[in-house]
């Protein structure tokens, strides 16, 4: 593999030529980020670089860094080696990066879905070589309703608590499905209250250029009757009993694509929850590998094993990408 | 079905019982007669027969499908259930035809004596006209798996807010032999018209666990202390010259032939609850052998032979036909005595003893040495208690033997279920064997997210050997394992196996070196048996 345009380093996906690392899980001295989640920018690199829709976003989440940003399709040199960026449709400003080389192409996918959200982009196909893609629900019993489905049930919910006087609770990640969220459900039920955290995130991203609809910020002077009927949309973890006391009575409900499988659930104590992910099902997985032209494919993020074999079996020059080591 | 399986997701998530009988209520509320006789069939009586064996399910799955088996296997690991990997392959091969479940039970039944093309075509049919939760429960109710977190407890409460009966009558309609296929709610709950049911037994009063001190119940002179018979809970009746026995789930009479002469010597109208036990020469044996012969079609000769049933008699709530449950308990066990004495076959029949001590001091070390005598431990029950339909807080107590301990050393761990990345929740743990480790339980690890994210990071750098979803790991890491009990297994590899195992901490300042022997545990079988 020492001539590859992309290897598999202790640090993270490295291109020797451009001297360059994508997403690295170590201190680098030049990392392109694909986009703001925690474990794919990550702090303590020298430069980084990132499409333009992540300036703020980075910064509240990294502090100052050295940051050049580009726009989506923005050819940049470095060292020789074509380097741009294209949308992923996982969350804001998430990217896809393509490095040429005489001719030869390599994407990485970062995190990615194929359904647009209304809010991160339309998902760009990229032709290449060599695809390196995340496959964190590869497997076949991981199929998403259409979103519209999913935003009517949980509306439907809503207003069925807000008909009983409860408070509402969603849990979803700060960035990506919160937005989501507020961008897609429905105003008119009532007021949608976003945990600090979210808040925090929404005010990085209109920054940033994103247009979100008005919400309100939960805060401890806020009376427990007023949230009555109301929509709150919270982060998993800033799930403290006493935090929670302030909205009874209250429904509670998680957002995640892992709400699918009951044993996932049940051992990460989920409970109720709606089925909806930021990251593409078994099917968009595969329409994203053939829509690359690629004939060689890594495999990373999740069912890694699984998928790889798969893509084998189906005629791709497929392995999973051992060296790197990722958490969520 | 879709009402159905709605009501199935939605007790899964709802957390007090409230909420539950809320949920029933409205479900009954919602649907047809004929679905609430159904429903009240699969939750509380027999379910469907099981008419597919799940792995032929899993090949018309497949077929169906079209994926490979292996990747079925990945599916299936993730998931942890058949029925479920099922549901989500051919989650988008289906459209809702909107049918009822009676409809798909009389589907069910009417596969009874097809032979096995007939009824594939019949699944791969009803899957196209089911939604993807629906699959789950229809694949559940024709492998016989279905099992659901509604206790009969729960039902009776739905139904007595829904009928505004009294919980005490609904609950015997319910335990009697009411007809299944009756398409009418009123049939099964109306006394008047109901045919007499000679069988019926009572609800079985429950004890609490005891947590805490039990001098905090007062004076010890005001309670009976019993043994808790390690065996199956029953109800010995006797109508009409016909003897029943009836366990909390079903009637076993059958099952137990050797117990069929007490029906000459008890009088009739008696109800007496008891404990059925596995009983050879002056000693219970493990009551798995009796859970295994109500399990199996017939009962052989050598099952009585090597392990007869006897009957340990705890209460007595019925006496010449007339209910005496509220009256005192002392006084319900006196006649109980009297009448256990008053007849021949007391090998069969035996009055379970008063233990009789002085002080909480005295009972409790009598508790701790309790699994000597192949007990769980005491059951506390106050001298005036009433028998009561469900467990009454405060008046009927367990106070169980403290589980024993061992320590182990991790042998294996498998991917936990769903996790989105490696996540290694299932143990197995092994003790020492002369110069050899052998496995002797399998554990599903609730340890704080710290220490499981610790231990995975060793088993990352530790992985001896990797099969499947199984990986050896170099034996280093001790814990400490608790567990209700041992027995002999001719089917594990160590010849025990471990009862209730579960993990009660990781001991970091253990070596391999400290894990118990393998004779430990036999020699603790002996000591117990
Ligand atoms: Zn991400
Ligand atoms: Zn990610």
């Amino acid at each position: 593999m020492g001539k590859d345009l992309l290897t598999f380093t202790s640090k993270g996906i490295y291109c020797p030529r451009g001297d360059f690392f994508i997403d690295p899980h170590k201190p680098v001295h030049r990392a392109v980020v694909t986009h703001a989640h925690s474990d794919h920018a990550r702090w303590g690199h020298k430069y980084y670089m990132a499409q333009q829709r992540n300036r703020h976003i980075l910064k509240l989440r990294l502090g100052d860094i050295k940051l050049e940003l580009k726009g989506y399709g923005e050819v940049t040199m470095i060292n020789g080696v074509k380097m741009s960026f294209h949308s992923a449709a996982h969350v804001w400003g998430s990217s896809q990066v393509r490095v040429e080389y005489k001719g030869e192409v390599w994407v990485v996918s970062g995190d990615y879905k194929l359904e647009d959200d209304g809010f991160s982009g339309s998902f760009e196909p990229v032709k290449c070589n060599t695809f390196i893609t995340e496959c964190t629900f590869g497997l076949p019993i991981f199929k998403w309703r259409p979103q519209d489905n999913v935003y009517r049930d949980i509306n439907d919910w809503w207003r069925r608590n807000s008909e009983n006087a409860k408070t509402s609770i969603l849990t979803a990640y700060a960035f990506g499905k919160a937005q989501r969220l507020i961008q897609n459900i429905d105003h008119s039920i009532g007021n949608v209250y976003v945990h600090k955290s979210i808040e925090n995130v929404n005010n990085a991203l209109i920054q940033d250029g994103a247009v979100l609809p008005e919400v309100f910020c939960t805060d401890p002077s806020i009376k427990k009757t007023d949230y009555h009927g109301s929509l709150v949309i919270t982060p998993g973890y800033s799930f403290e009993n006493t935090w929670l006391s302030a909205f009874h009575p209250c429904e509670v409900a998680t957002v995640s694509g892992w709400i699918q499988v009951k044993g996932i659930k049940k051992k990460r104590r989920l409970g109720q929850g709606f089925v909806l992910s930021d990251h593409a099902d078994w099917a968009g997985l595969n329409e994203a590998v053939r829509m690359t032209g690629a004939d060689r494919v890594f495999v990373m993020h999740g069912y890694t094993d699984v998928y790889a074999r798969w893509l084998r079996e189906r005629g791709y020059r497929a392995a999973v990408v051992e060296s790197l080591r990722i958490r969520e | 079905m879709r009402n159905f399986s709605n009501l199935l997701l939605d007790l899964e998530n709802a957390a007090d019982t409230s909420v539950k009988i809320d949920l029933l209520v409205s479900y009954f509320r919602s649907v047809d007669n004929s679905d609430k006789i159904s429903t009240i069939t699969i939750f509380t009586k027999k379910r469907p027969k099981r008419q597919v064996k799940a792995r032929v399910l899993t090949e018309w799955a497949i077929e169906e499908s079209g994926i490979q088996r292996w990747l079925f296997d990945e599916c299936y690991n993730v998931v942890g259930d058949f029925s479920e990997t099922i549901s989500l392959i051919l989650a988008d091969h289906s459209n809702d035809t909107g049918r009822s479940l009676t409809y798909w039970i009389r589907y069910l039944q009417n596969l009874e004596g097809k032979d096995e093309y007939e009824k594939k075509l019949a699944v791969l049919e009803a899957w196209r006209q089911l939604d993807s939760q629906s699959i789950l429960i229809f694949n559940k109710l024709i492998t016989g798996g279905f099992r659901v977190n509604v206790t009969k407890n729960l039902i009776i409460r739905a139904l007595a807010s829904l009928t505004g009966k009294d919980q005490s009558e609904i609950a015997y309609r319910l335990m009697a032999d009411w007809d299944p296929d009756s398409s009418d709610l009123g049939s099964v709950f109306n006394s008047e018209d109901a045919p007499e049911n000679i069988s019926a037994p009572y609800p079985f009063c429950q004890a609490y666990p005891l947590t805490g001190n039990p001098s905090n119940l007062g004076k010890i002179d005001d309670w009976v202390a019993e043994w808790k018979w390690d065996g199956i809970r029953v109800q010995l009746i006797k109508r009409k010259g016909r003897l029943f026995i009836w366990s909390k789930e079903d009637l076993v009479t059958d099952k137990f032939p050797e117990l069929h002469s007490l029906a000459q010597h008890l009088p009739d109208g008696v109800a007496i609850d008891g404990e059925l036990l596995p009983f050879k020469d002056g000693h219970p044996l493990p009551s798995s052998i009796l859970r295994n012969r109500i399990k199996s079609k017939n009962v052989t000769k050598k099952m009585l032979k090597e392990a007869p049933a006897v009957i340990k008699a705890y209460d007595l709530l019925e006496l010449d036909h007339r209910d005496i449950r509220d009256t005192g308990l002392v006084d319900r066990r006196t006649k109980l005595e009297e009448l256990v004495n008053s007849i021949l076959d007391q090998d069969l029949l035996q009055y379970s003893h008063n233990v009789r001590v002085r002080s909480w001091k005295d009972l409790d070390s009598l508790r701790k040495k309790s699994r000597t005598r192949l007990v769980e431990g005491l059951v506390l029950k106050h001298k005036k208690s009433a028998y009561h339909s469900d467990a009454k807080r405060g008046e009927w107590w367990k106070w169980n033997a403290d589980p024993f301990s061992i320590h182990v050393v991790l042998m294996y761990v498998q991917i936990g279920r769903g996790q989105r990345i490696h996540s290694y929740t299932d143990y197995t743990f092994g003790v020492r064997d002369g110069n050899d480790l052998v496995p002797i339980a399998k554990v599903v690890a609730r340890i704080n997210d710290n220490e499981i994210w610790e231990i995975n990071s060793f088993i990352e750098k530790n992985t001896l050997e990797r099969f499947g979803p199984t990986r050896a790991i170099k034996p280093e890491l001790v814990f400490e394992l608790h567990f209700r009990g041992v027995q002999p297994s001719g089917r594990h590899k160590s010849g025990i196996l471990l009862l209730d195992p579960e993990i009660y901490r990781w001991c970091r300042e253990k070596k391999v070196q400290e894990v118990n022997l393998l004779t430990d545990l036999k020699q603790l079988i002996q000591s117990n048996g």
